[in-house]
């Protein structure tokens, strides 16, 4: 869930670190077992958000950060078997970064929630502590999208082939 | 569109019933459920969706390092102070302390007054205060009592009559 935002490893790692370690100095909040999925993930978004706010925060101060995964093939080596799987991996994440960036922040953030994380229209108000027409109104936009722009269509099409 | 009768589901009505179902009308739902092709655009459109997701999954790295979280803290902190580092910090303190007491007293005492200091103290007062009686009986010094002679003046009765004579024996 944190990668899928992310998308860095070695940050996912840390931030998702930093996530269960506030989940676990506020559990006892927690009143309802049904709602803990989106108080879990609605820390998880914190973290993101603080965590992007910071990178670009730094970003004004020196160039592209260079992590581990900016050169994963070469440390690879092209010729392991695992080497073509990374480029897939590399290109999967390239073409749905192309998708995602085409949405406003809450139409992206609601279709990850439902579609990738798998969480129901309950549980995203929950965790974006909006209401539930809300959620519903910015997934239907989300998804018209999808739908309806051709772009947007030939890239789903190119990713799900 | 219509196929016969039956209206089908327009793109918005399938968008919707993706995101929720529920929120479509009872017509809608009810033709959704029979129709064939409409639930078929729709189980088309939602499976992309998922298929998308499920190559995110297999797309994602696994972690490579452990969730590591802190030890839990005991709420009791009374029990805490019962923690040897802080018994042992504890004794040196009260022993630290009885020291320092002890040693002061025992620099102390020898400069303080003994029984024989009290006793010599004593004696000197009552000499002092002997000084001071004999001083207000008279307290001319000896030289001047010789000099005005009374350091050896028997005066009687008879004296101090010729110095003041009684009235009576005037007239």
């Amino acid at each position: 869930m944190v990668f899928y935002r992310i998308r860095s490893r070695v940050d996912a790692e840390d931030v998702t670190q930093d996530v269960f370690l506030k989940a676990f100095q506020k559990i006892s909040s927690v009143k309802e077992a049904a709602k803990f999925r989106g108080w879990l993930f609605s820390i998880a978004l914190n973290r993101i958000r603080d965590f992007q706010r910071k990178k670009r925060f730094r970003s004004l101060f020196k160039k592209e950060d260079e992590n581990i995964e900016s050169h994963p093939i070469e440390k690879a080596g092209s010729d392991q078997p695992e080497a073509l799987a990374q480029v897939m991996q590399k290109d999967f994440w390239r073409q749905v970064g192309l998708i995602l960036e085409k949405l406003p922040t809450m139409e992206r953030e609601v279709f990850l929630l439902r579609f990738f994380d798998h969480l129901s229209i309950k549980e995203i108000a929950g965790a974006l502590k909006k209401n539930e027409s809300t959620v519903k109104t910015h997934l239907y936009r989300a998804l018209a999208k999808f739908k309806k722009e051709p772009a947007m269509r030939q890239l789903l099409n190119e990713i799900i082939r | 569109m219509k196929s016969g009768n039956v209206e089908h589901l327009d793109e918005d009505q399938l968008i919707q019933s993706v995101v929720d179902a529920s929120d479509l009308p009872a017509a809608v739902r009810a033709h959704l459920a029979e129709c064939g092709r409409c639930l078929a655009g729709r189980n088309s459109f939602e499976l992309e969706l998922k298929t998308l997701g499920q190559k995110a999954e297999q797309f994602a790295p696994q972690p490579q390092r452990r969730i590591i979280l802190p030890a839990p803290k005991t709420k009791k902190p009374f029990w805490n102070l019962l923690d040897w580092h802080n018994l042992v910090a504890a004794a040196a303190t009260v022993a630290a302390v009885f020291i320092l007491v002890w040693g002061t007293n025992l620099v102390r005492n020898p400069s303080e007054p003994g029984t024989e200091n009290l006793t010599a103290d004593l004696a000197e007062s009552k000499k002092l205060m002997t000084e001071v009686n004999t001083l207000v009986d008279n307290a001319l010094p000896p030289f001047y009592l010789v000099l005005s002679g009374e350091k050896n003046a028997g005066y009687d009765e008879e004296f101090y009559q010729f110095l003041i004579p009684t009235i009576e024996e005037k007239t």
